[in-house]
């Protein structure tokens, strides 16, 4: 009759060599897969928890009666990322004004990734007006999404060497079960 | 099942399976973000659509990962129904 493995291991003191080899490749596999994870996921494109995206070229009005400038009309950016909220809470939006120095934050309408700054209205009468410069901070999407996986591959590296406790567990109560059974011939 | 239990390459075959399994959950996520992103859509019904789906899109990410910890727990049950077994 063809014996199986588990009883092979036991007559066979090389089986055990074979089983602590086994762990030990278990082991090292674990340790090199949280290399490679943990090397790849911080490093995503857009996974990080603030990132602040920077849009210039608009222009300031001129003129005594600071007319023009790209506050009159509404203005649309484009993220590089989806962000994780589509309120003014979550994305912060900051028109800048280089010349004074000043900074405003209107309400904004978010879709997707694309802002829509609304136009400033006529009747600003305080200089200096306008902005020439768009601040955008927000988390991405990814960002979130990545999070809830590294939790759980965290879990998941905790579990994996458990495995190996298992095993050596189950070696140990097939041995016990097999005291005073006697050597097969 | 079985089979595998009593291949002790086969533990090391496993954990470099998870951890494909989470890299390309990553890799998805960004890729999917990336393609979500970059469609423009024109009308409200259009955007309230991929809306939604983006929605489920994110529930299906956080969920993709937990199969990884239940391959473990079956390979965990396996060994523990296998306890003492010839």
């Amino acid at each position: 009759m063809k014996a199986n493995k588990s009883t092979r291991i036991k007559q066979n003191n090389n089986g055990y060599a074979e089983i602590i080899s086994g762990l030990l490749v278990l082991l090292i596999a674990i340790i090199i897969g949280i290399l490679i994870f943990w090397s790849v996921s911080p490093n995503m494109p857009g996974n990080v928890a603030s990132r602040t995206e920077y849009f210039t070229g608009y222009t300031l009005p001129t003129g005594p009666a600071h007319t023009g400038g790209s506050n009159y009309s509404a203005q649309v950016i484009t993220l590089d990322y989806v962000p994780n909220g589509a309120s003014n809470s979550s994305v912060a939006v900051v028109c800048y004004n280089s010349t004074g120095k000043t900074t405003s934050s209107p309400t904004v309408t978010i879709k997707n990734t694309k802002i829509t700054i609304p136009a400033a209205g006529s009747n600003i009468a305080t200089p200096p007006l306008g902005y020439d410069q768009i601040n955008v901070t927000y988390t991405p999407m990814i960002y979130d999404d990545v999070a809830v996986t590294e939790t759980n591959a965290d879990t998941v590296f905790d579990l994996l060497p458990i495995i190996a406790i298992v095993v050596i567990g189950s070696i140990m109560i097939g041995l016990i079960i097999g005291f005073g059974k006697g050597k097969k011939t | 099942m079985k089979k595998f239990l009593k291949n002790k390459a086969g533990y090391a075959a496993m954990v470099g399976g998870l951890v494909a399994l989470l890299i390309t959950i990553i890799v998805g996520i960004l890729v999917y973000w990336q393609i979500s992103g970059s469609i423009t859509l024109t009308t409200d019904s259009a955007n309230t659509s991929r809306d939604a789906v983006n929605t489920t899109a994110g529930t299906v990410f956080n969920l993709l990962p937990i199969i990884a910890i239940v391959v473990i727990g079956s390979i965990m049950i396996g060994l523990v129904v296998g306890f003492g077994k010839k």
